[in-house]
């Protein structure tokens, strides 16, 4: 399925803590028919999933408090949130930092500055990873 | 080239692409202005904001080049200081930076408003290089971390060597 495909029937949650980086990702991903929910810290983000669940997390490492290397770990915690797409934003940039956030439970990794190109590409890769799983698992 | 001059050689590539964005920024602000495309410039402001932040963020004295008075302890002082401290802002500002732009040149392009595409797409492609430039910074500081003497590490050591101690804490303080 191509990412347009997708678009029209996702739902992001993208937990952000810069204002500015939350509001221009959030219409970039918008203006391409995604539908959007923000969260600015790691807290509002656990007691949004325990609510709802979307399509796929972006979930930015470095946040305020619980950092997103731990709220991931927690929303694998959940059986029904273990195969929730989450690909990591960061800045970490190093071989090990990208191996520390796939054992924390992130799906996939792209570091800043973020090139949207990119983040596309990963999120289509994890749904359709997650699309053949289900199929599988029928 | 030394790595010492390689990091000189970035920052005042980095310096120059800041004023080249700041001045194409503003030309392209009178543009809209004088095109009464007021609609895109809240956008152009956030650019504006993110680039006086980032400009403010790295220095005057880092990005001038003018450390050739500084000495060598002094320059791996001055850049781990931007690697602990200012590593994750940077990277969200120009991240920021160059999304804003291709966000005004998204609609300027769905908008068909052609008098205003070459200047964004201008923009756009100084963020980028910015982006890159920033990047390579970045990682040559990162692998250099490596090969400092624990002597001229700014960094406590005990327990660890100051190379251990030193990688430890530039890998974890790029958040």
């Amino acid at each position: 399925m191509t990412e347009t495909e997708y678009s029209a029937q996702v739902l992001i949650l993208l937990v952000e803590d810069n204002e500015m980086n939350r509001d221009m990702l959030s219409r970039r991903l918008r203006k391409r028919g995604y539908e959007v929910v923000l969260a600015e810290d790691a807290e509002k983000a656990l007691e949004y999933l325990s609510k709802t669940l979307p399509d796929i997390v972006l979930m930015d490492i470095s946040l305020p408090g619980m950092d997103g290397l731990e709220a991931t770990r927690r929303i694998r915690t959940f059986a029904s949130r273990n195969e929730l797409p989450i690909i990591a934003l960061t800045a970490h940039a190093t071989i090990m930092d990208r191996e520390v956030a796939m054992q924390a439970g992130c799906n996939a990794f792209e570091t800043k500055p973020i090139k949207l190109a990119n983040v596309l590409l990963k999120m289509s890769d994890c749904l359709a990873a997650r699309t053949r799983f289900r199929e599988q698992n029928l | 080239m030394t790595p010492q001059g390689q990091w000189k050689s970035c920052r005042q590539q980095i310096s120059r692409l800041l004023q080249k964005i700041h001045a194409r920024t503003w030309s392209l602000r009178k543009i809209m202005k004088s095109a009464k495309r007021e609609a895109y410039l809240p956008d152009l402001f956030r650019v504006v904001e993110a680039l006086e932040k980032l400009k403010n963020q790295m220095g005057d004295r880092t990005l001038s080049g003018q450390q050739n008075k500084a000495s060598q302890s002094q320059i791996v002082r001055d850049d781990y200081v931007i690697l602990r401290d200012q590593g994750h802002d940077l990277r969200n500002t120009v991240t920021a930076l160059h999304g804003f732009a291709e966000l005004i040149g998204e609609e300027i392009t769905e908008n068909d408003e052609a008098v205003l595409l070459p200047p964004i797409q201008e923009l756009i492609t100084l963020t980028g290089r910015l982006e890159q430039a920033v990047e390579s910074y970045v990682r040559q500081l990162m692998e250099e971390q490596e090969t400092v003497a624990p002597d001229e590490a700014p960094v406590a050591t005990v327990g660890k060597t100051g190379r251990q101690e030193s990688r430890k804490k530039t890998e974890k303080d790029l958040h």
